[in-house]
């Protein structure tokens, strides 16, 4: 398996997208999808209502054809339907270091298909950047931040 | 030549995407309010919505022609120096634009059209959009999702010299008073922009010395809305500054009891616990501004002299359930629809091309969507929900994807 090749800026397929990888992975089931991209994803979008979101176009070869493709992964909930008392309960913070799942079925932003594997992925698009907080204490985990190490 | 630039149709796919996490959470936190039974926002919402993404891309072309695209980034300077005007109001900014995209979902939802129909439309919203927002926060991003959930807008000399003008509030009777003053002024400014949020909204939180800083706009008589004689000689809007303690937030943010203190791109804030912003409460100020930008100015109102305003507020108040109950339901639907019409009105009317606009056609109703109102207003109370829940801003169909095509109206809510 040949390593991540991040693509210069004048190789990028989208000028608009955050980053593109070149890839080489043979991915034989979708867990294995999900398991790659939560090892190599290296941020997630927060949203204070209770969902980290991310999504990615990949390039893909199965099955004789090549296509392009959406791919949304998310922790929590998405759409971010919660209950008053689940609302109350939720601990954002916290919900950041659970794992993303692929938002698999009846989705637009998923077109990948469960059928679709064994696959060889040959490309990665980060379609949105990370955010960048104003006020890192405010908005990120106390750890994250560094809050929690100050008096 | 002058234009407003175009971004490529690919690059709706990352802006579609943003926008329906954005407009997910946003819906998400906005489902624990309340609803005024008088106002059929739905209906008025769905009709709004297709109207502008119909309507509104002639808008944007012409301003673009009018003003050139960094005439457009520079649309919201002045609101980096006052506030009390709608070019600073979060929401208008927001949704001027914002709204057409909904129409999009709506129209997607209601079986009405494709992906990939009105691309051009959704090229030139998005285009508009972004340069606006570019122009507008502090930090060039287009949304508060990006930044952290905040929303700054004013210099920071600015807010420096609000805190210069801040009264403290621990005296009882004064915190009474400017807690009735607060609710009244958010009240009149929902009831005259027809229970949206476009006649109010948050920027902040600035960080002062050792305060959080808000700055709110209650926009309680838009001149420009028939209904003005409602409003009496109240002035075009009301501002409150507000100063919260910043080492209690940042001790209570170390130990979880404030999980997240958030200000949307709309100017709603949202705290958890909810009532946070009362507790870190220290200081106050209050504005009033006679005129929307360019016209008008700000005048202070010492907090122990507000109770004046209070009693109008209070009639103005009395006046718009009254005319709201008597009022037909369908004649509501079309005073809504130019409410959301005229969240793009500040665009114009900060380049003083107000009356021109309305010449051109600015107020006109647009016959399509009328058309698509009539055919899908029985089904409003499903197909705006849906739509707004950010689960109908599907990817328009590029090239070389995979693609599922578009489900209208199967989106589980």
């Amino acid at each position: 398996m040949l390593t991540t090749q991040v693509k210069p800026a004048g190789k990028k397929r989208y000028s608009w997208s955050h980053e593109e990888w070149n890839v080489d992975v043979e991915l034989k089931a979708p867990d294995e999808l999900e398991d790659w991209l939560n090892r190599e994803t290296k941020y997630y979008v927060r949203a204070n209502c209770g969902f980290y979101a991310n999504c990615a176009i990949l390039g893909v070869e199965t099955k004789c054809d090549e296509f392009l493709c959406y791919v949304d992964f998310y922790k929590g909930k998405f759409p971010p339907w919660y209950s008053a008392e689940e609302m109350a309960a939720l601990d954002i913070d916290k919900l950041g270091k659970e794992r993303a799942r692929i938002k698999w079925d009846n989705w637009e932003w998923t077109t990948l298909k469960r059928e679709d594997f064994p696959l060889r992925m040959k490309e990665v698009i980060y379609i949105y950047p990370p955010q960048t907080p104003l006020i890192p204490w405010l908005f990120l985990a106390p750890d994250e931040s560094g809050l929690a190490a100050t008096k | 030549m002058k234009m407003l630039e175009l971004i490529s149709a690919d690059e709706c796919v990352k802006w579609e995407k943003h926008n329906s996490w954005y407009v997910s959470d946003l819906l998400a936190r906005r489902g624990t309010e309340g609803v005024n039974p008088l106002i059929p926002r739905q209906e008025y919402e769905l009709l709004s919505f297709m109207t502008t993404f119909l309507q509104h891309p002639w808008l944007y072309l012409w301003l673009g022609e009018k003003v050139g695209h960094e005439g457009i980034r520079e649309t919201c300077k002045p609101a980096h120096r006052q506030f009390g005007i709608k070019l600073g109001n979060p929401c208008n900014i927001q949704w001027g634009p914002g709204i057409s995209l909904f129409g999009r979902a709506m129209l997607l939802n209601g079986g009405l059209i494709g992906p990939n129909d009105h691309i051009d439309n959704l090229r030139i919203i998005y285009s508009f959009w972004k340069t606006v927002f570019e122009g507008y926060h502090r930090s060039g991003r287009p949304s508060v999702l990006d930044t952290g959930y905040v929303e700054q807008v004013l210099d920071q000399d600015v807010v420096e010299g609000l805190r210069e003008e801040v009264e403290p509030v621990n005296d009882p009777e004064i915190r009474a008073t400017l807690d009735r003053f607060n609710a009244l002024i958010q009240l009149v400014g929902f009831l005259d922009h027809y229970d949206c949020r476009l006649g109010l909204g948050d920027t902040g939180p600035y960080e002062v010395g050792d305060r959080m800083m808000l700055v709110r706009d209650c926009f309680v008589n838009e001149k420009a809305f028939p209904w003005t004689f409602l409003c009496g000689d109240l002035p075009f809007s009301y501002s409150v500054v507000l100063t919260l303690d910043k080492k209690m937030m940042m001790d209570d943010r170390r130990t979880g009891k404030l999980k997240f203190f958030s200000v949307y791109n709309t100017g709603t804030t949202f705290t958890d616990p909810p009532e946070y912003e009362r507790e870190a409460l220290r200081e106050a100020a209050v504005y009033m501004r006679d005129e929307d930008y360019p016209k008008g100015k700000s005048t202070r109102i010492p907090l122990d002299q507000l109770e004046p305003h209070i009693k109008k507020l209070e009639e103005v108040t009395d006046r718009f359930y009254r005319y709201l109950a008597m009022k037909p339901k369908f004649d509501k639907i079309l005073e809504g629809n130019w409410v959301y019409v005229a969240a793009s009105l500040p665009h114009v009317r900060s380049h003083g091309l107000e009356e021109e606009a309305a010449e051109k056609g600015f107020w006109d109703m647009e016959a399509r969507s009328m058309n698509a109102f009539l055919s899908t207003m029985e089904h409003a109370q499903v197909i705006v929900p849906k739509a707004m829940a950010g689960l109908g801003f599907g990817p328009p169909m590029l090239p070389g994807f995979r693609m599922r095509g578009t489900k209208p109206g199967r989106y589980d809510v």
